[in-house]
């Protein structure tokens, strides 16, 4: 009697759409399946090959290679942060000038309103001359307290620098 | 969240908290995926350590990329897809460009320039059988042979290799069926 390779036939044809080793169909080929022995021999032939086939070595990773990416993952967490540190540093350093800026423009124009005052002192009036004094007084330590908080602006830049610094390496 | 429940969650849900921030969850996909990925991989670069570099790469950049997983996708399939173009660019690079490369969409995968087990990992190879299987894999068609890999060695479910591979489930059955076959023929002796 010839040996039945119709199981055979239709995988070499790749006509088979379910996995014959772990699942049956509900057509008349599996039928055949259940009474034919050799298609079940088949069958059992492809089991064996795809044991074989699982039964390779596992291969697994190293021992270190959860610290590995623990600390490549840390570098670029830290990659991360001092981009955003720089970038908000940036922000705040253009917020720093540009209020310095302005101070120095209200400080001038303050002064030169003063200034203005101090010209027009022609004035009939003599005994406004020592309310004058007096103002003149007062606008000079007026632009001692702005050069005061002009310091300390440059100083909160500086202190910003410092803190970027301090960020970017790590502190 | 402690650990245990981190065990129930699927691979979507974890992919989703870490996109959220929750760095547990991507150190629990890390535990799932690192060793199906290294057994993966080192049947494409037959090099231990070159495939360690490109498990590690593949979690670097799924750390940096998170937020380019969309939940369309399965988590794994996204995994895979990293690894496997990491591993096909390194392959290429080092001019080691062997038979085991998935198939791109595109038909990119048309090279096949052989590899002969040049710079195996020949621990890996405990018997002969383990050699004429790896060999007999090594020599199927790359349709077939990428899905037994699939199957076979990283026991993915028929659905994960249907996306992955972008063809229908039944047609991944249709070839896992005929690459068996195929490695029946060349290891009949051996398994009689
Ligand atoms: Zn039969």
């Amino acid at each position: 009697m010839e040996k039945c390779c119709r199981l055979e036939e239709m995988i070499r044809k790749e006509g088979l759409e379910y996995d014959v080793i772990t699942e049956a169909g509900n057509d008349e080929l599996s039928e055949h399946i259940r009474s034919c022995s050799d298609c079940r021999e088949f069958v059992s032939d492809l089991e064996k090959t795809s044991d074989s086939v699982k039964s390779l070595l596992k291969v697994t990773v190293s021992d270190s290679f959860d610290a590995v990416l623990r600390s490549r993952i840390n570098s670029v967490r830290n990659e991360q942060k001092k981009v955003r540190v720089e970038a908000v540093s940036l922000y705040s350093k253009v917020f720093y000038y540009a209020s310095g800026i302005a101070a120095i423009f209200i400080a001038f124009f303050y002064i030169s309103s003063l200034g203005l005052f101090d010209n027009n002192t022609d004035g009939p009036l003599p005994s406004l001359n020592s309310e004058m004094s007096l103002a003149s007084e007062n606008a000079v330590s007026n632009d001692k307290s702005a050069i005061d908080s002009l310091e300390n602006m440059s100083k909160s830049v500086q202190d910003d620098e410092d803190l970027r610094l301090k960020v970017s390496t790590g502190e | 969240m402690d650990m245990m429940n981190l065990k129930k969650l699927t691979d979507e849900e974890l992919m989703l908290k870490f996109q959220n921030g929750d760095e547990d969850c991507y150190s629990e996909l890390v535990e799932r995926y690192k060793n199906k990925l290294m057994n993966h991989i080192f049947y494409y670069m037959k090099d231990r350590e070159s495939a360690e570099d490109i498990v590690q790469d593949t979690f670097v950049r799924v750390y940096l990329n998170k937020e380019k997983y969309k939940e369309i996708a399965k988590v794994s399939t996204w995994i895979y897809t990293i690894a496997i173009n990491l591993a096909k660019t390194a392959l290429s690079r080092s001019g080691k460009m062997n038979s085991f490369s998935i198939t791109g969409k595109d038909g990119e995968n048309d090279y096949e320039i052989k590899d002969k087990h040049s710079s195996t990992d020949r621990d890996v190879l405990k018997n002969e059988l383990s050699d004429v299987i790896l060999s007999s894999i090594d020599s199927l068609e790359e349709k077939f042979r990428e899905i037994v890999m699939l199957r076979d060695i990283d026991e993915m479910s028929y659905e994960e290799i249907a996306a992955l591979l972008q063809i229908p489930t039944g047609t991944v059955k249709s070839r896992l069926n005929r690459a068996r076959l195929n490695l029946r023929d060349a290891i009949a002796d051996y398994i009689k």
